[in-house]
């Protein structure tokens, strides 16, 4: 096995970390940015119920 | 036990026990992996700093996870203004009254995972006095964050194994399991 295969492999695996992480919090930015809309809609719900 | 030599023996070598031009394959595998300096070493060097950046790629990823929750929280005061911050979060942060939200000071006040901390901290402002759809959100929340914690792991530990893969095939002695 040449030293040059070693340095592409190791190349590999990093970048498919970095690419499914990146993936990963990007998705996990969206769930969070959803629940945080609904959060806040249920906010101003309460809050327009209990001023009514 | 040392044999006994006749006195004039000639420790010289003889023509045919000089060094053979040519080495048995067993005995170059042995001599090539030992030499220091080699390609060998070179490979165990790269594999252990790949070992190294996978770490740091975990732990920026992690960070970056953090800092969505930790914006999170700050919306969460913006929108309900520092007054009426749900109390069961501004206790849960040791936030006093007059104090913004800062993310060195959770660190510092909490010695424990920020991600788990702030989950724990919406979690219990969530089921305080907000309403059904509100704590619904909140459990999404952390949902989301506990699958985002577990893919990470899961991610890591593929690539970790992938390096103890590339060691095995390199012939390469794990140092320690500490890591």
């Amino acid at each position: 096995m040449q030293n040059d295969d070693l340095k592409d492999n190791v190349k590999q695996i990093l970048d498919d970390l970095k690419s499914e992480g990146d993936k990963l919090l990007k998705e996990f930015e969206e769930k969070i940015e959803d629940h945080k809309k609904q959060f806040i809609d249920e906010l101003s719900k309460s809050s327009n119920s209990q001023s009514e | 036990m040392q044999s006994e030599q006749p006195k004039d023996f000639d420790f010289s070598r003889t023509e045919d026990q000089k060094q053979p031009e040519v080495l048995p394959e067993a005995a170059k595998d042995v001599l090539i992996d030992k030499a220091p300096g080699d390609a060998n070493l070179e490979n165990e060097r790269m594999l252990e700093s790949g070992e190294e950046q996978r770490e740091t790629i975990v732990k920026q990823i992690q960070a970056e996870g953090e800092a969505v929750m930790f914006r999170l929280l700050q919306a969460f005061e913006k929108i309900t203004g520092r007054e009426h911050y749900p109390e069961p979060l501004r206790r849960a942060l040791l936030l006093p009254k007059d104090q913004t939200v800062d993310i060195e000071t959770y660190r510092k006040q909490k010695e424990e995972d920020f991600l788990s901390w702030a989950l724990g901290s919406v979690n219990e402002a969530a089921y305080g006095t907000i309403s059904l759809g509100a704590r619904k959100a909140i459990e999404g929340i952390l949902k989301a964050s506990a699958e985002f914690t577990k893919k990470l792991a899961e991610f890591s530990d593929k690539a970790a194994k992938r390096f103890a893969d590339a060691k095995t095939l390199y012939g390469i002695k794990e140092k320690s399991v500490d890591k």
